[in-house]
């Protein structure tokens, strides 16, 4: 019989449907892949499996009375460590909220609930969502499925890894400067950060109200699409197999392909290649200069976030991790003036971004990273000074799209020379997100990255 | 300003906010205040040059959520 865990979430949810496949089945496959590679991964900072074998049980018998409860009906997934659940601790991936059991429960997790998907455990991430890498001080380093010694990009790094590695079919993630499409781009599965404002953000952990956004990560298109559409309460989905013919792609002149490794430089320009086979017209467009963009999302951030966490900045210092601790006390430092003149930019810049480029195409086709995956050496405090370097290198081209707020999608564009994945990025224009999930499926469709399971086995 | 004149200010800064700064901390910070200017100063700059009146007044930080339902500043 075929493990069930290489089931995309849209196969299993119609096996479970149509009873081929029992939700049981479906989460102990699930338990077992959890038990054996978590150790060596450490992409679950806690698993709840007996719960989610009492769900199973109850979602196999509503099966079979017929009584199906949606789209997700007895798929398992598992969740970036903020969203809250009632009475269920929620770490937030520190030390400070440790034992936090929140008395509410998250919008995007009662709208899971609602279509009948079941829950694995809590995955890891980084302190308070706060770090691109996948390091944490506090509950250690997640591991990346394709090669442990190096990074799952974060902060919704567990959601990377379990994904990737096939020990739950979806994850929810959350973005304010990539932190979905980083673990996606680096683990080699979708991620889609939305437009501003499109999911809710209640009963999540709070970051940063200007830039924060809810994403799924999933082996597809089409399951990131699923999982959009129940947590936006919006169809995603429309239109998703239609292909690309007639299409416009964006290439942007600068920045974006500004000093490029040339396996990613190679990778992009083989699937622009698959795109303009399928149809797609690319188009050279000028953007506007988005250099500033990264230190601007900074303004907007960090007083945002440093305004949240003040009460333990003045209490619990000590119990932040160091770098953590460092980038909120920088928000400490930032004149109310300069915060509010990045936000009057971003309104400009994003319209600027409006009325040019994305005015000329459907979206913006570009690298997810400059750089291919890095050690984790290389990205770890002792790496010293060139470490910072190599850590704002990996957000570069994710951040300056937080700071305008439209939408993108990441999906898996090859694998490097050392068998690690390789990602691109499709910016749309806001609330686009069936367009940009419709030019990656077709990607996908054409391609075959998506295949391949990570060499768990190596790990056991 | 120098970097002892800025981590100063940091100190006194955070300080006022209830916070204290260790020796490191107050390094950072103090070139982050020292930065900040010149990180607003070029996007500022271009910025106002492209607006009719040259200014940002009548730009509300809340401008952005109106561009993105396409409501946006012209």
């Amino acid at each position: 019989m075929t493990d069930p865990t290489t089931l995309t979430l849209r196969d299993a949810a119609q096996a479970v449907r149509e009873r081929t496949l029992r939700a049981e089945a479906l989460a102990e496959a699930c338990l077992d892949r959890i038990a054996r590679l978590n150790p060596v991964l450490n992409a679950f900072l806690a698993v709840e499996a007996e719960a989610v074998r009492a769900a199973a049980r109850t979602a196999d018998a509503q099966a079979r009375a017929g009584r199906l409860r949606g789209p997700l009906h007895g798929v398992p997934l598992a969740h970036k460590d903020m969203f809250y659940r009632a009475g269920r601790i929620c770490t937030c991936g520190s030390l400070i909220r440790r034992d936090f059991r929140p008395e509410r429960t998250a919008t995007v997790l009662e709208r899971l609930d609602a279509a009948g998907a079941l829950t694995l455990g809590t995955l890891h991430m980084a302190e308070f969502a706060m770090g691109p890498t996948g390091h944490n001080a506090h509950y250690g380093r997640c591991r990346n499925p394709w090669s442990p010694d190096h990074i799952t990009g974060g902060s919704s790094s567990g959601s990377g890894a379990a994904v990737a590695a096939r020990l739950a079919f979806g994850a929810l993630g959350s973005d304010t400067g990539g932190s979905v499409r980083l673990p996606a781009a680096l683990c080699g599965v979708v991620g889609v950060k939305p437009t501003q404002g499109l999911v809710p953000l209640d009963g999540a952990m709070p970051l940063s109200e200007s830039l924060d956004c809810i994403g799924p990560l999933a082996r597809s298109a089409r399951d990131a699409a699923c999982l959009l559409s129940v947590i936006a309460g919006t169809d995603c989905e429309a239109g998703i197999a239609e292909g690309v013919a007639g299409l416009r792609l964006g290439l942007p002149r600068r920045f974006y392909f500004d000093g490029l490794d040339p396996e990613v430089a190679a990778a992009l320009d083989a699937a622009r290649r698959i795109l303009e086979r399928g149809g797609a017209v690319f188009v050279d467009v000028d953007i506007p200069d988005h250099a500033a963009f990264a230190d601007l999302a900074n303004l907007v951030f960090t007083p945002e976030a440093a305004t949240l966490h003040l009460p333990w900045l003045r209490e619990r210092p000590q119990d932040y991790g160091p770098q953590v601790r460092a980038r909120l006390l920088q928000g400490l430092m930032m004149p109310a003036t300069a915060h509010l003149q990045a936000k009057q930019l971003r309104a400009l810049h994003l319209q600027a971004m409006l009325d040019g480029p994305l005015a000329l195409c459907d979206a913006l086709f570009v690298p997810a990273t400059r750089q291919r995956v890095p050690t984790a050496a290389a990205t770890d405090v002792e790496a010293g000074p060139a470490m910072a370097e190599v850590v704002a290198g990996v957000a570069a081209l994710t951040r300056p799209v937080s700071y305008l707020g439209l939408p993108a999608v990441v999906t898996p564009a090859g694998f490097d020379t050392a068998g690690l994945p390789m990602g691109l990025q499709l910016i749309g224009r806001p609330f686009a997100e069936a367009t940009l999930l419709r030019i990656a499926d077709a990607y996908e469709r054409a391609t075959d990255w998506l295949r391949p399971i990570p060499p768990c086995h190596a790990l056991t | 300003m120098d970097d002892g004149t800025s981590a100063t200010i940091a100190r006194a800064l955070a300080s006022l906010q209830g916070v204290m700064l260790g020796d490191a901390d107050a390094a950072l910070c103090g070139r982050l205040l020292d930065a900040v200017p010149r990180t607003l100063a070029a996007p500022l700059k271009t910025a106002c040059v492209a607006r009719p009146e040259g200014t940002l007044f009548d730009v509300p930080p809340g401008a952005h959520a109106a561009a993105l339902r396409g409501e946006g500043p012209k």
